[in-house]
């Protein structure tokens, strides 16, 4: 019989233990999901203001004003969106779509 | 462990605010009293007589404009602006890298008025859009914290969408203290949220493109165009100084050209004058409406005609000068102007308690780490340390000597004096483990430095108390109300175990 | 005049939501006709209020009624906390 069983302080100081690592996996995991929507978020908000100054100019300053309005309007949407929507990830994958059709758009059709 | 949606919203609600919270206390703060900076600053220069009517004789315009080339002999980029009815002033102001400063002129003959020498309100607004880091790095950092704070809202919202309806005004200070805690944090929230949100919002759009560059990060995405200088009214802080030895013509009257400019631009009122070696710029007056415009005439300097007028029009023009002037807030209304404040104060309050709950919610599992101990330490040195600091910097313009050399700077030294001890006595008393003592030995100077300001402004016989005396019956006054809360808290925290 | 009838409008409006909670009912019960009286006061204080600030100002009515009705909310929020206080300490 295992030292465990026989001795339940040593049992319930190792489940302590082994919520405080679970704990503390899924708060690194939280904050790699943050990291994760914040980047792609932040990579979205760029290319909606590189739209704007591709699209008029760069000499159209209220054009790109206008844009990071915007852009700063969708920035902590997309942020709450990416880390929110947990649920197999869509919230990331959503914003990834995002950011790679804005990118395209932005190479084909300046 | 839990996963669920409301969980991982207030993991990121209570870190994002507190860790952002702790510098947007500070900047929420600052802003609220720059509401009335241009207040402040009467108070601070008592030396400033403000019974006059806002329009300026002649004779003090042309001295305006004498005194305008003589700071611009020292190689300062010196402007005028004009009486309002808030501040009924000539003052001809340059930017030292943190405020307008400079001197004032008596709007009916011009002479200068001895004002003592003081950053005055401009100190405040200077914190709260650049930390006092200038406008690159500050307000960079200001800026990604205003996206901070947005996304801090967002996920609050999040967590608290069901309760908002029934439990809208809904506030238990006689019930347990964490209850009341957050009580007092979700009232102001919901209360204020419209508020909250707008400031936020557009304070952080006034320079996003400090954190959203308008140019490529990849070398393959650069357009073939090379970029060109944008066509734009000149800012107060964009212009550089005209070079001493620029011979400059002399100046036409301003009386004629300040009433063909309100002609042009159909205002009722212009405020800014600003002058280069070959021209005139006079600008529309910021209180004229909610929408803060640069609209400009631009007079040739050598005979005063008119060479151009600027006026932005169409919707994303006004959108945007929407946006400005909802953030500055410059309006004539004194209503609009209280209530701008009083929100600003709940909004801090907002802050503050969100900082308390996240150390009440974690003392008992975390109290005895450093780390717990260091961000109790930082609390108290904000939510004590700042409003002291402040207090101080009132005293120091009272106590300081008029004619004291670099007399501004030692006035901003008292400030951050004050504030770093606070924080450096709120950290050493969190770390050995006596944080109850640390806030109430700084609650008890806070209370005696804020219940003082009136005696000291009293004593020092710096100005009447009858006539054009709003100003200092106002600011003291508050300024007591603020000591009243502190001695009152202080009382609560006694009675408490430490 | 008009700030203080938006004022007033907008604490008459958060009154009668914070009567109307099945919280403040046990202290307070309402009758069926206060109940109604005080729905149709929820609905369309805020409304009069609007109307009002519009009327006042055009260009800055919005900002006026939503400060107002923050303050009014705070103030209604303090005054009930210190009547259910006294209510719960008589009872």
């Amino acid at each position: 019989m295992p030292d465990t069983a026989r001795k339940p302080f040593a049992r319930h100081t190792a489940a302590a233990v082994s919520r405080q690592s679970e704990k503390r996996r899924a708060v690194y995991r939280r904050m790699a999901w943050l990291a994760a929507a914040t980047v792609l978020a932040y990579l979205m908000a760029h290319f909606l203001v590189m739209h704007a100054v591709l699209g008029n100019g760069p000499e159209n300053r209220l054009a790109t004003t206008m844009a990071e309005a915007v852009a700063i309007a969708l920035l902590p949407l997309l942020i709450l969106l990416g880390y929110g929507a947990r649920t197999h990830a869509w919230g990331l994958w959503v914003l990834l779509v995002l950011c790679g059709g804005m990118a395209l758009y932005n190479r084909i059709a300046p | 462990m839990r996963e669920t949606f409301r969980v991982h919203m207030g993991w990121l609600h209570s870190w994002v605010g507190f860790l952002a919270g702790l510098v947007l206390t500070c900047i929420f703060a600052t802003g609220t009293l720059s509401v009335f900076d241009k207040e402040i600053t009467q108070w601070m220069q008592p030396e400033v007589t403000l019974d006059h009517p806002p329009a300026p004789t002649p004779l003090a315009l042309q001295r305006a404009a004498e005194t305008t080339m003589a700071e611009q002999e020292k190689d300062l980029f010196a402007f005028i602006t004009l009486p309002s009815l808030r501040d009924p002033v000539i003052r001809v102001l340059h930017y030292d890298g943190h405020e307008f400063i400079g001197p004032v002129l008596d709007p009916v003959d011009g002479h200068i008025f001895p004002a003592r020498a003081t950053a005055g309100g401009q100190f405040f607004y200077d914190f709260h859009f650049a930390l006092r880091n200038g406008p690159v790095v500050g307000c960079t950092i200001v800026t990604l914290l205003g996206v901070c704070l947005l996304v801090a809202v967002g996920s609050g919202i999040a967590i608290h969408i069901k309760a908002m309806w029934p439990d809208l005004i809904l506030f238990r200070p006689f019930g347990p203290r964490p209850r009341a805690w957050l009580d007092a944090h979700l009232v102001t929230g919901v209360l204020f949220l419209p508020f909250l949100i707008m400031m936020s919002y557009t304070g952080t759009v006034i320079r996003a493109r400090g954190i959203l560059p308008p140019h490529p990060f990849l070398p393959a995405q650069q357009t073939e165009a090379p970029p060109a200088a944008a066509a734009s009214p000149p800012a107060k802080t964009n212009v550089s100084a005209p070079p001493a030895s620029a011979i400059r013509p002399p100046t036409p009257p301003l009386g004629p050209l300040i009433a063909q400019a309100q002609q042009i631009l159909q205002a009722e009122r212009c405020e800014l004058i600003l002058f280069s070696p070959t021209q005139i710029r006079i600008f529309r007056s910021d209180d004229a409406s909610l929408f803060l415009t640069r609209d400009l005439v631009t007079f040739s300097r050598t005979d005063g005609h008119v060479i151009s007028s600027f006026i932005q029009k169409g919707a994303a023009a006004r959108t945007l000068e929407l946006l400005h002037g909802l953030h500055y807030a410059r309006f004539s209304s004194d209503l609009l102007r209280w209530l701008y404040f009083l929100s600003g104060l709940a909004c801090t309050v907002l802050m503050g308690s969100g900082l308390v709950l996240f150390l009440m919610k974690r003392r008992k599992a975390s109290g005895q780490k450093i780390l717990f101990r260091t961000a109790e330490g930082l609390t108290i040195g904000l939510l004590v340390g700042l409003p002291l600091a402040i207090t101080g910097l009132f005293w120091a313009n009272r106590l300081l000597p008029l004619s004291m050399n670099a007399r501004m700077e030692a006035e901003i030294q008292v400030f951050f004096m004050l504030w770093a001890f606070s924080a450096l006595h709120g950290l050493i008393c969190a770390l050995r483990n006596t944080a109850y003592s640390g806030w109430r030995a700084q609650l008890v100077v806070l209370a005696f430095m804020a219940l003082g300001l009136p005696v000291v402004d009293g004593l020092t016989h710096s100005h009447g108390w009858l006539q054009d005396a709003g100003r200092y019956y106002t600011l003291d006054a508050l300024v007591m109300l603020t000591g009243l809360a502190a001695l009152i808290v202080f009382q609560k925290l006694r009675r408490q175990p430490s | 005049m008009i700030a203080l009838c938006v004022f007033l409008a907008w604490a008459s409006a958060f009154w009668a939501h914070e009567c109307l909670q099945p919280r403040t009912n046990k202290l307070f019960p309402l009758t069926t006709g206060s109940k109604r009286l005080y729905q149709c006061v929820r609905a369309c204080a805020p409304a009069l209020a609007l109307l009002l600030c519009l009327y006042r100002d055009f260009e800055e009515g919005v900002l006026y009624c939503l400060g107002l009705g923050a303050v009014a909310g705070l103030a209604v929020s303090l005054l009930m906390a210190a009547l259910k206080h006294k209510q719960s300490g008589q009872l």
